[in-house]
């Protein structure tokens, strides 16, 4: 072939390359002002039904173009770092919750939003859920749906070992004896196969909020404002005894060495092969659902046992947040304040049972109704409901997590296992000042 | 005058000699390897000596060679060295080891043999990712089908969450792992060099009154040792840089039980947005592998 010949295929390639270069730059110099007819870019983690509703609505009553999309939560973490620290103006809203709030948040990535939404709004929004987009006082965003764990149990496991299924334990004492009494060996091979409690320690997340629930029970915190380590105070040291003690007991279901999850959590809960466990939301839909679950109509609920004179609970709220270098935050907040709308809101409660962000939809009769859940998390929602966040927090699960899992196997005493996570986090957190 | 202009191209074109001709119809590869191969090896390596965290943009600050030393007082880097020694140690001998034994079992004539071949290839047909998740579901303490054959062999009396039992058996699950998805691949790469050597040479030595093991020591080992060189060169690489089968399969946990080099290196990058460590981790990892190829290299050199 001609020299010719070759020549032109390196030309034609040469601008194929500058075309694919060039279309992305020519088609992001998007200059709208007005909001209708402009077109947000949503970068959100998978939410099972909560959000095609909504994007649909919000197009139509705004004419604000989403362009919306998922992505699997640890890709959607790098995914927004590289974007954060590259200034890029690609996506106007991104999903968040109290971890990652307290991360892109310190690091200047996310708008702070205090001063731009109303007040009426700010009353209206339940502290539980305003946890997973604030960060020492700062608000970065708006929940799109309250997740706190309440307490679950299986009714007719409660009735067979002869506790009432009416009254479901109110202290930590109550809740051991439940847990005793529902840890039976059913088929007389003289171990246990049906367990009282279900906990779950199947990577470093989970084994920390499994301490983290005793933790806030015993009114402790992980760490101070200063970011000093508090976990392994004499409260720390309490709470974990007090996990370390279920299992001394032996009613706590071996499957929690392996529950990874809410997902996992709640397949096993609904297996009907445990009587109880602090879950979220979710677990009312999936054990009332026959494909699912072999306690349909047996799902009994209240507040988290308490271990001092009130209860308290671990968050797990979600939220949107705008970034700092979107150049379309007027229609991004637009997004946020529909998404936290009492109609969007009620038609995500009802929708898929998560619960809403704001106290006048749980008011609602309709709500109530549908979702007879909505009492008891209304009234949980009044006290503490905290989750391990700032920029640190992912590192310091790390190893604090296998610290928990060898106190609840044995191998170390709470305070030796809390110490060691002390001294681990003391230097994690030295790399992030 | 653009007519002028071309053949002004065409005649400049015409006079290039061979070797600059050469270079400007590959310019085209060598812009893209500059855009997305060498500019980012290059930049990575400015990353490495600096504290460069995308999570804490106002503590960026060049710190020189401070990764670098800093990853040998480590402990969870240190002990992810071990880990990877034991991992791609017994990855690469089970792997080759077992490949071996099937490609002389397939080289023997017997019903059956096509599909065994075909059953062979399922493993290494399978993407990696979906074998993690496979094996996740076989050893689940839960519905695990691996507790439900023990349990029926009366091994065990209760299912058992095998990761968290101690270190050594999370490790050794993974590599079994592994292994089931590597032994096709040398399987099927030794059968070819096991086709390949003449008969006469077995003909020959058993006139010579070679048994069985003398047979297979003096004639099929050195009439394989290239392709088995190659095969322990690739198992040996692909175990350094093990990634999918952790990540899907145990996240590197319980703890830091199966937390192998290359997994440590994605979780500072890209966990913890460490990259001036996780980019120093990473070229540490690099010249590792580098040597190794040197290594297996110069002893192929010496093969041929």
């Amino acid at each position: 072939m001609s020299r010719r010949y070759h020549l032109s295929l390196v030309v034609g390639l040469l601008g194929l390359m500058l075309l694919v270069v060039a279309v992305p730059v020519v088609g992001s110099a998007e200059t709208s002002k007005s909001h209708a007819g402009t077109t947000i870019t949503v970068l959100s983690a998978p939410g099972p039904g909560i959000m095609p509703p909504v994007l649909e609505e919000f197009q139509k009553k705004t004419g604000i173009k989403v362009n919306y999309s998922e992505m699997a939560i640890p890709s959607l973490h790098s995914k927004l770092a590289t974007l954060f620290a590259a200034g890029s103006s690609d996506v106007d809203v991104v999903w968040t919750y109290s971890a990652w709030t307290a991360e892109f948040g310190s690091a200047g990535y996310l708008e702070p939003l205090g001063d731009k939404i109303s007040e009426d709004l700010k009353k209206d929004l339940i502290p539980g859920a305003l946890e997973a987009v604030s960060y020492k006082g700062v608000l970065y965003g708006l929940p799109r749906f309250l997740s706190i764990r309440s307490f679950f149990y299986n009714k007719q496991m409660f009735r067979e070992a002869g506790l009432n299924p009416d009254q479901p334990p109110k202290t930590w004492e109550e809740f051991k004896k439940a847990a005793i009494a529902l840890t039976r060996d059913k088929n007389g091979d003289g171990k246990a196969d049906q367990w009282g409690f279900l906990s779950e320690y199947g990577s470093p997340n989970n084994c920390v909020m499994a301490f983290e629930m005793p933790l806030y029970l015993n009114d402790g915190h992980m760490f101070d404002k200063d970011d000093s380590v508090l976990f392994n105070d004499a409260r720390g040291v309490k709470a974990l005894s007090e996990l370390v003690e279920l299992h001394k007991l032996g009613v706590v279901d071996p499957a929690s060495m392996g529950i990874a999850s809410g997902t996992d959590k709640v397949t096993r809960f609904v297996s009907g092969l445990v009587g109880m466990q602090f879950g979220w939301a979710n677990t009312y839909a999936f054990a009332n659902d026959p494909q699912k679950s072999k306690m349909v109509g047996q799902l009994g609920f209240g507040l988290i046992p308490r271990i001092l004179d009130h209860t308290a609970t671990v968050g797990g709220s979600e939220g949107y947040a705008i970034p700092k270098s979107s150049k379309k935050k007027e229609a991004a907040l637009e997004f946020l304040e529909f998404v936290a709308s009492k109609e969007s809101q009620k038609g995500i409660a009802m929708r898929t049972g998560w619960m809403p962000v704001r106290y006048s939809v749980f008011e609602d009769r309709e709500v109530q109704r549908a979702l007879p859940l909505s009492k008891v998390v209304a009234e949980q929602a009044k006290y503490r409901a905290d989750r391990f966040a700032a920029p640190y927090a992912q590192e310091v699960i790390d190893s604090l997590g296998p610290e928990i899992l060898a106190a609840v196997k044995g191998i170390k005493s709470p305070k030796q296992a809390l110490d060691d996570a002390a001294a681990k986090a003391k230097q994690i957190v030295a790399k992030y000042k | 005058m653009r007519e002028s202009l071309l053949r002004k191209l065409s005649r400049k074109v015409d006079a290039l000699d061979e070797g600059t001709f050469s270079y400007l119809i590959s310019s085209p590869a060598l812009i893209l390897f500059l855009l997305l191969g060498a500019f980012p090896i290059i930049y990575s390596l400015g990353f490495s000596l600096w504290n460069y965290r995308l999570n804490v943009p106002s503590g960026r600050h060049f710190v020189g060679l401070a990764n670098y030393i800093s990853m040998f007082h480590d402990p969870v880097f240190l002990g992810s060295l071990v880990k990877t020694a034991y991992y791609t140690v017994a990855t690469v001998c089970l792997s080759t080891g077992l490949g071996l034994i099937a490609a002389l079992l397939l080289n023997q004539s017997f019903v059956g043999k096509g599909i065994f071949l075909l059953t062979m290839l399922v493993p290494w047909a399978i993407p990696k990712v979906v074998n993690g998740l496979m094996w996740k579901w076989i050893y689940d303490g839960n519905y695990g089908i691996l507790n439900a054959i023990l349990m029926r062999l009366g091994l065990i009396h209760e299912y058992q969450w095998w990761f968290v039992k101690s270190p050594a058996v999370a490790m050794t699950l993974v590599i079994l792992a592994d292994v089931w998805k590597n032994v096709p691949f040398a399987a099927l790469l030794l059968l070819a060099a096991l086709q390949a050597v003449p008969i006469s040479l077995y003909e020959a030595a058993r006139c010579d009154g070679a048994n069985a093991w003398q047979q297979f020591k003096h004639v099929t080992i050195p009439g394989i040792r290239y392709t088995l060189m190659m095969v322990l060169i690739l198992q040996t690489m692909w175990s350094l840089k093990a990634f999918d089968l952790i990540y899907t399969l145990t996240r590197g946990g319980p703890g830091t039980n199966t937390t192998i080099t290359y997994y440590y290196v994605y979780q500072q990058a890209f966990d913890y947005l460490n990259l001036g460590y996780g980019s120093a981790l990473a070229y540490f990892v690099a010249l590792v592998i580098i040597i190794f190829s040197a290594f297996y290299v110069r002893i192929l050199g010496r093969a041929d």
